[in-house]
């Protein structure tokens, strides 16, 4: 499946540290105080359930409450197979196929390329050769802060519910997050997919962090640890489709032309004559000119000349005089634009 | 004549004693702490930018993270606990239960919503409300609780 890159920018990590055995998804579900069986994996400690996105149930806490100092260098990019969901919102009830890249690695970058060629469990690679380790975890909330949706793996470029052993991608035991398995190494980006719930939930946003691990000291001994470790963190708000044209989760409804105040006035005019039939016409021609303004059109709207003064100077003097009469400012003008994001 | 006042004056003088503070790891039990109280810093607070950290007033120690000895493998990071690892964990949290109700334990009140009282947790909330089953672990701990079930 081809991947359609539309895209959502998303902040770079703030940042910093390193765990010493986060590594495996598994260990986020893993017990803190209870070793594990030693045939998965002794005694790595576990997050007991917790996985840090960023997300409000979490208090905004990321992998950054260990990945500590992190040089912020990094960058996250959040891929899904159908590009309206960025722009568009997304539609109850329906299935994609998404994608986590960290953009601009940096740390043990030189030994991406050796792949699952590395580390100490590979025999044939001895001496102990450099592993590229990385890391993700991400989940999708609603607005009241809980996860929402469900989430399965990808099997060759399929989502798929069977058990794959070969995934990247680890769904915890509460099936609220998304992490990697460190199954591969040298791993850049994680696949999976993601059921959306059904209508009604609202703007849904996308806590996600990525570590670039650094393989910690480069030895069998210390294959990896929280130091010099790089974070980003971001989050991706995604409109409800069906919700569009209703207000704070859409673009909104521009009416067209320059005459929509003269319009109104016509209509409210015929039905102050009893004019039914002009009035209902007047409305259906006039409402005939609304369109959806998507996310990445509000730029347009933002700009200074849309304005409806007549003189930006002069209402720029007065605001200035306002604001230092009242001590206070902001409140103004209109909200969005930019670079397209939602 | 000064004489005579330096007399009078030491003669009032009396011996002082003091008394010595209550131990507070006396009415706190250790066994208690380490299974029901422990797991909830290690898995809430023990992070390295947060309360795993020897600067930190609430130290918690806790395997991968801050362990009383630094390791020189990532075994030795990842091993369990040791005795003296956990008992300096109670000691730490012990230390915030001074002379104080249960309910206003920094342990308690500072990871409460903010709306309920909760304040200065550079960590943000932790609790949900009092009804969360780890403020109800910690506080009937606090209280004098020293069972595991």
């Amino acid at each position: 499946m081809q991947l359609i890159r539309t895209i959502v920018a998303i902040a770079i990590a703030i940042a910093p540290m390193s765990a010493h055995a986060f590594v495996t998804g598994a260990a986020f579900d893993a017990d803190p105080l209870i070793p594990p069986p030693a045939d998965q994996g002794g005694y790595f400690p576990g997050a007991g359930g917790i996985a840090f996105t960023g997300a409000p149930r979490w208090s905004g806490h990321t992998c950054a409450v260990c990945h500590t100092n992190a040089p912020g260098h990094i960058g996250i990019r959040v891929e899904a197979d159908q590009p309206t969901l960025f722009d568009e919102g997304w539609d109850p009830k329906k299935q994609y196929h998404l994608r986590v890249v960290l953009e601009n690695e940096v740390e043990a970058v030189a030994f991406a390329a050796s792949g699952d060629s590395c580390g100490a469990q590979n025999p044939p690679t001895l001496p102990y050769k450099h592993c590229d380790t990385n890391g993700f975890a991400l989940e999708m909330d609603d607005g009241g802060g809980n996860p929402t949706g469900t989430f399965t793996t990808v099997t060759g470029a399929a989502c798929s519910t069977a058990p794959n052993p070969d995934a990247a991608v680890y769904i915890n035991a509460a099936k609220t997050a998304v992490i990697q398995t460190d199954t591969h190494k040298g791993i850049t980006s994680w696949d999976f997919c993601w059921t959306s719930p059904g209508a009604g939930a609202g703007t849904i946003t996308a806590y996600v962090a990525v570590v670039d691990g650094n393989g910690g000291l480069g030895t069998a001994d210390v294959p990896n640890d929280p130091i010099g470790d790089d974070v980003a963190t971001g989050t991706v708000p995604i409109a409800e489709k069906a919700a569009f044209g209703n207000g704070a989760d859409a673009g909104g409804c521009a009416v067209g032309g320059g005459d929509a105040g003269l319009a109104v006035v016509v209509v409210a005019a015929a039905l102050a004559f009893r004019r039914k039939h002009l009035a209902a016409v007047v409305a259906i021609a006039t409402l005939a000119g609304c369109v959806h303004v998507r996310p990445r059109q509000r730029e347009v709207l933002a700009r200074p000349n849309m304005k409806f003064a007549p003189d930006p100077s002069e209402d720029e003097l007065d605001l200035h005089m306002q604001e230092s009469r009242e001590g206070s400012s902001g409140g103004y003008g209109s909200s969005g634009g930019g670079c397209g994001c939602n | 004549m000064r004489q005579l006042a330096l007399v009078i004056f030491l003669i009032g003088c009396t011996a002082v004693e003091n008394e010595p503070f209550p131990d507070p790891t006396a009415a706190l039990d250790e066994t208690a702490f380490r299974c029901k109280v422990e797991p909830i810093l290690v898995k809430q607070c023990s992070y390295l930018a947060c309360h795993g950290t020897g600067e930190s007033a609430l130290r918690v120690y806790s395997s991968g993270k801050l362990r009383a000895s630094p390791p020189a493998t990532n075994d030795d990071a990842n091993a369990p606990l040791t005795d003296a690892e956990r008992h300096a964990n109670f000691t730490s949290a012990v230390g915030f239960s001074v002379a104080t109700a249960p309910a206003d334990n920094w342990l308690l009140r500072k990871p409460l919503p903010a709306k309920l009282g909760g304040y200065e947790h550079k960590g943000g909330a932790i609790y949900a409300d009092t009804q969360d089953p780890q403020y109800a672990a910690i506080y009937a701990w606090l209280g004098g609780n020293k069972s595991c079930n």
